[in-house]
């Protein structure tokens, strides 16, 4: 499978802020990906250096096997779209998808007019009168329709409602399945496009703190739920990432480390052991301080 | 159709969907199982998530594949769903009901008698 | 996965359509100019001379030197905006590069400025027609086409030399003001003013010097390389302080 986007030894840095400290990940053909991190650590400025607005501090960088910054190839193959996305204010919606088909080589306007009619978006309003909710629905329409062959969606549903979110992912899903492409999703909500994803890249602390598979994000933890003092007969206090108390239980979400032997020792101890969804694990590995909010509250 | 509960993977329980479809008799021996492009489409999941479920079955022996053809349901599947599942099913409940007898103190001798009294009941000859 | 491989040029052409579907607004912000410069073509200079006590002469008269005027000034407004980083921004959220942003704006100017080569030849005919209907009797001081053919041609050469060079100036000003967030246009202006301030005091009008060079010079193609090497000058300016800028909302 042929490999998209290269990143080795990267740094960025804004004269003394340093945003990524020799990144290194490979993103294959034809896959969705989920960028994933806490506020500010610089799943943006990522996306923009793959789509090569922005421009490595040093380390090689390669998308399509070429340098992205200012790579027509790239430009040409790849599409950029967050909620902004500046438009001229003073062109209607339809010229915009019309300037949309005379650059993107695999633009399918019918696709483009029937989701807007779907969202009804009246395609001759102008840009400038659109509310944020409906803006973002707009740049997310053209970036379905676009069908890049590296399609990047910063944050596309800010401003969305809760429905209009659900249907863009699924719109989203049906056309990537219909039309493979390389796909990079970035959102705060996890648990709402978990099901979307096949692979997770989290950045944390200026890394890569994981990429795998959604799957084995799931899979790096679980949950354990019982009498405190009960599980604590099977494991340390060292390898508690997080408890929740729930009356006279507790719901310890730890390593899954743990041996076949002690998970059935467990067992029998009346301790329920579960899996935990994507969401709670990501959540889990970008706790910075040991404990959680309830704590706040002590 | 999938669990609201995020807990459990996504691909554990469309294999756990596919394994019932076959318990029911909807997918018969040697019929062709749906394609991870349409789970993808039916359970609203990215068809790589989907494909990990169908893999599983194909280690379990469920399904076979047939090159360029996509997977299909072993001939032997139902009757290897079937052996696991009551083997499963029917060992949980008897750890659960020996856990409770454990709980209400009855000891071995008392359990066997409940258990013939209750069998008679229903209708059955020991 | 088929990848389109495109041509500079072709990205160069789609990018040109584009820009001139999205600056419509300038050429309806021409018109809006010289429109207003009509006040000013036809209120300029009027003066009336008293002979005795019963009759009058009353002179007025109708120039087209504030629509060439305006014309420059429009020039180098639009100039500037083409560079802001609104238009920057704009222009990657379809396929662009640098280079291909910035050759098509160069293209689009000097569309722009033939543009106005042409409207300042039919401001001359329209004014006089104007003219007619406003006064009764009316005196052309400009030559017509068969008393001197070469005056139409060359006005309207120089119309578009300045008017490029305006745009020129409006663009390279319009870059700088992406640079050192935003506030690299008035480090310019305030270096600028600093530099004609100080040639100023040791004597020599900078200002004054610069105009007369293009103003003064009466031989055609020396006037042409002039403007053509300004004009590259302040593109390749443009280019270079721009070329590794990043496509941020600041």
């Amino acid at each position: 499978m042929m490999t998209i986007i290269e990143c080795k030894n990267v740094t960025k840095s804004y004269r003394s802020k340093t945003i990524f400290n020799e990144l290194n990940f490979t993103i294959k053909e034809n896959s969705l990906t989920g960028i994933i991190g806490r506020n500010g650590v610089g799943k943006t400025t990522l996306m923009k250096m793959i789509a090569g607005f922005v421009q490595e501090s040093s380390g090689s960088f390669e998308v399509f096997s070429e340098r992205p910054f200012n790579s027509l190839k790239v430009s040409s193959n790849s599409i950029f779209v967050d909620d902004l996305m500046p438009f001229p204010q003073s062109m209607t919606m339809n010229d915009i998808l019309n300037e949309c088909r005379r650059f993107y080589f695999r633009w399918d306007h019918d696709l483009a007019l029937r989701l807007m009619n779907y969202f009804s978006l009246h395609p001759q309003l102008k840009i400038r009168v659109l509310s944020k909710g409906k803006r973002s629905t707009f740049n997310a329409i053209i970036g379905i329709s676009s069908r890049s062959p590296l399609t990047i969606f910063d944050e596309p549903t800010t401003g969305m409602d809760a429905v209009v979110r659900k249907d863009f992912y699924r719109a989203l899903l049906k056309d990537y399945i219909a039309h493979p492409r390389t796909i990079l999703l970035s959102s705060h909500h996890v648990e709402e496009i978990e099901h979307l994803l096949e692979d997770v890249l989290l950045i944390d602390n200026h890394k890569v703190l994981f990429h795998d598979s959604i799957t084995a994000l799931q899979e790096t933890f679980l949950h354990i739920t019982g009498k405190e003092q009960l599980i604590l007969k099977h494991i340390s206090r060292e390898d508690i990432i997080a408890t929740k108390e729930t009356g006279p239980y507790v719901i310890l979400t730890v390593k899954n480390q743990l041996t076949d032997d002690t998970l059935e020792a467990m067992r029998k101890d009346n301790i329920r052991i579960s899996p935990i969804s994507a969401n709670e694990a990501y959540v889990a590995l970008t706790q910075r301080t040991k404990g959680g909010i309830d704590d706040v509250f002590k | 159709m999938l669990e609201t509960d995020h807990s459990k993977p996504i691909y554990i329980q469309i294999a756990e969907w596919l394994e019932n479809e076959i318990l029911e008799g909807s997918l018969s021996a040697d019929e062709k199982v749906y394609s991870q492009y349409q789970l993808a489409e039916i359970f609203n999941v990215n068809p790589a998530t989907a494909g990990k479920g169908l893999t599983l079955l194909l280690e379990k022996e469920i399904v076979y594949k047939k090159r360029g053809l996509g997977m299909f349901v072993s001939s032997n599947g139902h009757e290897k769903l079937l052996a696991e599942r009551t083997e499963s099913i029917l060992q949980n409940q008897i750890t659960n009901l020996l856990e409770e007898a454990k709980r209400l103190q009855i000891d071995y001798p008392q359990l066997l008698k409940l258990i013939e009294k209750a069998y008679k009941q229903q209708g059955g000859n020991i | 996965m088929y990848l389109n491989e495109p041509r500079q040029l072709d990205i160069l052409k789609q990018q040109l359509r584009f820009k001139l579907n999205s600056n419509a607004s300038a050429f309806t912000i021409l018109i809006a100019f010289q429109l207003f410069a009509l006040l000013f073509s036809f209120s300029s200079s009027s003066s009336s001379h008293y002979f005795d006590e019963t009759s009058y002469i009353s002179i007025n008269a109708v120039t087209s030197t504030p629509h060439i005027t305006f014309m420059i000034a429009w020039a180098f407004f639009i100039g500037v905006r083409l560079a802001n980083q609104s238009k920057w921004n704009e222009a990657f959220s379809f396929v662009s590069t640098r280079l291909t942003h910035h050759l098509s704006n160069l293209l689009f100017m000097l569309l722009a400025s033939f543009l106005a080569g042409f409207m300042v030849i039919l401001i001359g005919p329209a004014l006089r027609l104007l003219a007619n209907l406003r006064y009764e009797e009316i005196d052309t001081l400009t030559s017509t086409i068969t008393e001197a053919p070469l005056h139409l041609p060359l006005q309207f050469i120089t119309v578009v030399c300045y008017t490029l060079l305006l745009f020129m100036i409006g663009y390279m000003m319009g870059s700088f003001s992406q640079t050192l967030n935003g506030y690299g246009g008035l480090v310019m202006i305030f270096f600028l003013s600093i530099i004609f301030f100080i040639t100023f005091i040791l004597g020599f009008q900078m200002i004054g010097a610069s105009i007369l060079f293009l103003f003064n010079e009466s031989y055609l193609p020396f006037f042409l390389i002039k403007i053509i090497g300004l004009c590259t000058i302040l593109f390749a300016i443009s280019t270079l302080v721009t070329s590794h800028l990043e496509v941020r909302k600041s």
